[in-house]
């Protein structure tokens, strides 16, 4: 329920602070993310730094407490779907309000053991 | 419903509310598509109740007379400064007349029309009208005005603000060579054609196509009032002006259509590293510009942009690595050629360039023109 709750929390806000999410029309992925992600271990609060340099994606997630160099990722425009691997983590989400700049994507992510579902905000 | 839930649920109606004031403002300006349906052609006769004179649109209402009773409808028009070259007044119309509309229905189904026409009604006499059309240009070119060092003006000799640029014979940023249908906002006929528009990056030729798909209402320009930022600042009949400062070595481009934005070019041989304290870390909306001539050609290189904005009408993406040449060249009095090349590697396979020119409005200072909240 918690989780619920929140996920309306952001949900509410993405869609009514408009003006307080910095504006980026370039690459979707580009900026910072926070959401959660349900049942990590790590702590349900993720915060995820991206970067389009033109060929890839690159990024970090947790930046100053976990370090998770974001090995890989892909984009898919065909069906705006994101596939990311850092090390143990393989995340798989789709873009929502793409349009706006805090867009976010959801899906899912998988650990070594654990697993859940991922929802984050571009700030 | 507990109280956590109550909450979620007044946090969730805060923020549709928001969000919802939010775009209806932010639609006050747009692509005529993004908010009415040009397929929905109409026409409709009413008594003129009144004429709400102002940026980015003017507004008629009249009432109409229907079964269900009298129905108050909205005519949305061109801003005051289109219709004013238009031969177009505040007081064309007075309350009482009745006038026949021909438009576009709102896309939401509230009583508004995009108003192609507005005639008085039982007659020919078009009170409402706009010419798309350039006006022509002096038969004998008048000859390119110079400064007294030998230079070429790319404005008034004088620097005072008698003139500036506008009629961009191209509205829309489009490779060159490229024969594409779409209208000024750049608006694609067909959406198969995107590809053509520029060399894309597959994420960008799909974003372009996201935007295209939702009739460019996400255009930052008009959602949120931004200034034209890169080459789509010379592409606004709103027009712009280059006011060269000799003295300090640099040239302002004034945005008609930018609430009063200016963009400055040095001239001085700067490097593009920012202002004096150094912040070429942090990418600007208008980059960063310096200037030298390149015969009776100014050449700009600007790079250093940000991604706050779109760079195009129509919805081009640009990323943070784009870096823009320009060249102005004045072969006459009343003309100036435009030519950009487009290096992003970000979003683009390859650079390429676009062109076009533009006309000089002479007698005439800049338009002001706010995008919101500016009456004239």
């Amino acid at each position: 329920m918690r989780f619920t709750f929140k996920k309306i929390i952001i949900s509410a806000l993405a869609a009514g602070l408009i003006s307080s999410v910095s504006a980026q029309e370039g690459h979707p992925v580009k900026g910072s993310w926070i959401g959660e992600w349900e049942g990590n271990a790590l702590g349900e609060s993720v915060l995820m730094v991206m970067d389009w340099d033109g060929e890839k994606i690159t990024g970090v997630i947790n930046p100053g407490t976990d370090d998770l160099q974001i090995d890989s990722a892909t984009l898919n425009p065909d069906d705006w779907t994101i596939h990311i691997e850092a090390g143990d983590y393989v995340i798989d989400g789709t873009f929502n309000r793409l349009e706006l700049p805090n867009r976010s994507i959801t899906g899912t992510w998988k650990g070594d053991n654990d697993s859940g579902n991922i929802e984050i905000v571009r700030q | 419903m507990n109280k956590r839930s109550k909450l979620a649920g007044c946090i969730s109606a805060l923020g549709w509310g928001v969000f919802t004031l939010g775009a209806s403002v932010a639609l006050a300006h747009h692509p005529i598509e993004a908010k009415f349906d040009i397929s929905s052609a109409t026409t409709m006769t009413g008594r003129v109740t009144g004429v709400d004179w102002r940026n980015p649109h003017t507004h008629v209402f009249i009432n109409v007379e229907s079964p269900a009773g009298v129905e108050n409808w909205a005519i949305e028009l061109e801003s005051p400064i289109v219709l004013r070259h238009n031969g177009w007044r505040n007081d064309s119309l007075q309350p009482g007349d009745e006038v026949t509309v021909e438009g576009s229905l709102a896309r939401d189904g509230s009583r508004q029309i995009w108003g192609e026409s507005l005639k008085l009604a039982g007659s020919s006499h078009v009170v409402y009208a706009v010419t798309k059309e350039i006006p022509p240009l002096p038969l004998s070119p008048r000859p390119t005005p110079h400064w007294p060092d030998g230079s070429i003006a790319l404005g008034s000799t004088n620097g005072a603000v008698d003139g500036y640029w506008s009629f961009p014979s191209e509205t829309v940023l489009v490779e060159d060579g490229a024969e594409i249908a779409m209208d000024e906002y750049g608006k694609l006929a067909d959406l198969d054609d995107a590809a053509r528009v520029a060399p894309l990056q597959p994420w960008a030729l799909a974003l372009y196509k996201h935007r295209q798909q939702r009739f460019l209402q996400d255009d930052p320009m008009y959602l949120n009032c931004k200034p034209p930022g890169g080459p789509r600042q010379y592409q606004s009949n709103l027009g712009f002006q280059l006011l060269e400062d000799k003295e300090n070595s640099r040239i302002f481009a004034l945005v008609g259509s930018g609430n009063r934005n200016f963009r400055i070019i040095y001239m001085d041989g700067r490097e593009q590293t920012g202002l004096v304290t150094g912040d070429d870390d942090n990418p600007l909306y208008y980059g960063r510009s310096r200037a030298h001539w390149d015969g009776e050609t100014l050449v700009i290189e600007t790079k250093g942009f940000n991604e706050d904005f779109w760079f195009s009408n129509g919805g081009l993406p640009h990323t943070d690595r784009l870096e823009m040449e320009e060249r102005f060249t004045r072969p006459n009095a009343d003309t100036l050629q435009y030519a950009v090349t487009i290096n992003d590697p970000g979003a683009y396979t390859r650079a390429w360039s676009a062109s076009w020119t533009m006309q000089w409005v002479g007698g005439e200072e800049l338009p002001v023109h706010f995008c919101q909240n500016n009456r004239q």
